[in-house]
């Protein structure tokens, strides 16, 4: 029976990875997920900036977009770590704080809403593995990426989830898809995100630009991400750095994009062509 | 409570948001998310058969009217000054 989920695009999937969504969209349909969009929701809100400037409006917003996936009585996945950790913090500080529940319900009934709780949140590496599982990814592979040498960046964040359970299941998807991982020393250190908040300059300089030379000498294909800003981060630091006249050209992907890669879809339906870090010599390969 | 607890997870008070925190805010307030969308990313949606408009606030503006209320009532609006009639922080 095909498992329904309130899809949380967030701010940065939709506008900036497409590529994700589409993918994530093509690799749902052929795993028989059916996929409720989310249309009133607003950004989750990420907590690396509303949550520091004022708690009260982070919990908020974040439980209007929780409410939005209980009326529809579904569970959410979102394919953003900044989104699955505000909506997932959200989830917990209200189910376990019962005055603090009362206070924000009080405040969403002014707007005809309420939380409950009953909607979970999950990465969409979640439902990957423990609710779809290995095994039907494993069967649905028509194309294995044993051509790819791909680098894992995780992001911070995957770190947070229970026991870091979102990392292993990161490794294995990666291997489902017969991509060969190359081990660079710095897998966990941040892409820099969150530092840009503060100085792009210097998260270019003392993060990105560190794991972008070690990813170098690694001679990996790509980087694998699963998390919007980290994407950004590393596109946007290499187009920053070719100003410097260092050039890099490593591609950035999504994970979902692999997976479709992998089930058979072609480069051009999942826009694999248009990625602003030219993707030209994995199409290649993938010939 | 101490002066240190209280402030977490700051280290220090801020007294000045960086620009970058309190601009990502204003867009929060004024579109619903973060990114504006521009004609060149909906002509890029378009051309992958997704929606040009993403399914969320940035289509729905109906629901940017219950983000606004809860940003009075929880006063984020005036963490960044924002003014709505301008439609910009002050």
């Amino acid at each position: 029976m095909a498992k329904t989920y309130a899809l949380f695009l967030g701010c940065y999937i939709p506008i900036v990875q497409p590529f994700a969504e589409i993918s994530f969209r093509k690799v749902a349909s052929q795993l028989g997920i059916e996929l409720v969009d989310m249309r009133e929701a607003t950004c989750c809100p990420v907590s690396d900036i509303v949550r520091l400037v004022d708690y009260d409006s982070w919990i908020n917003v974040a439980a209007r977009n929780l409410s939005i996936a209980e009326s529809i009585d579904r569970d959410i996945v979102t394919l953003c770590l900044g989104c699955w950790e505000s909506l997932h913090d959200a989830r917990n500080d209200l189910i376990e704080d019962s005055e603090l529940r009362e206070k924000v319900n009080t405040k969403l009934s002014q707007i005809g809403r309420s939380f409950t709780g009953r909607s979970e949140v999950k990465h969409f590496l979640q439902i990957m593995v423990e609710d779809v599982g290995l095994s039907k990814i494993r069967e649905k592979i028509k194309r294995p990426l044993t051509n790819l040498k791909v680098a894992i960046h995780y992001g911070c964040k995957l770190f947070k989830s229970e026991n870091g359970k979102l990392a292993t299941y990161f490794d294995n998807i990666v291997e489902v898809l017969g991509l060969r991982r190359v081990n660079y020393g710095i897998e966990r250190v941040c892409c820099g995100y969150p530092l840009t908040l503060y100085s792009s300059e210097i998260a270019i300089e003392e993060r990105t630009k560190w794991k972008l030379d070690e990813i170098k000498k690694s001679e990996a294909d790509c980087i694998v991400v699963v998390c919007p800003a980290c994407y950004n981060q590393f596109e946007r630091g290499q187009l920053e750095l070719r100003r410097k006249n260092i050039r890099y050209d490593i591609p950035i992907i999504h994970l979902s994009e692999l997976m479709a890669l992998a089930f058979g879809f072609s480069p051009k339906e999942i826009g694999l062509d248009r990625h602003r870090i030219r993707c030209e010599a994995i199409i290649e390969k993938l010939k | 409570m101490n002066e240190e607890t209280n402030l977490y997870p700051w280290r220090k008070t801020i007294k000045v948001l960086p620009k970058p925190i309190k601009d990502s805010i204003a867009n929060i307030i004024k579109i619903g998310h973060i990114p504006k969308l521009s004609s060149l990313r909906e002509k890029m949606r378009k051309q992958l058969g997704i929606d040009p408009i993403p399914p969320t606030v940035y289509r729905f503006k109906n629901a940017l009217l219950e983000l606004h209320l809860l940003a009075k009532l929880t006063k984020l609006d005036l963490k960044i000054g924002w003014d709505w009639e301008k439609e910009k922080p002050e």
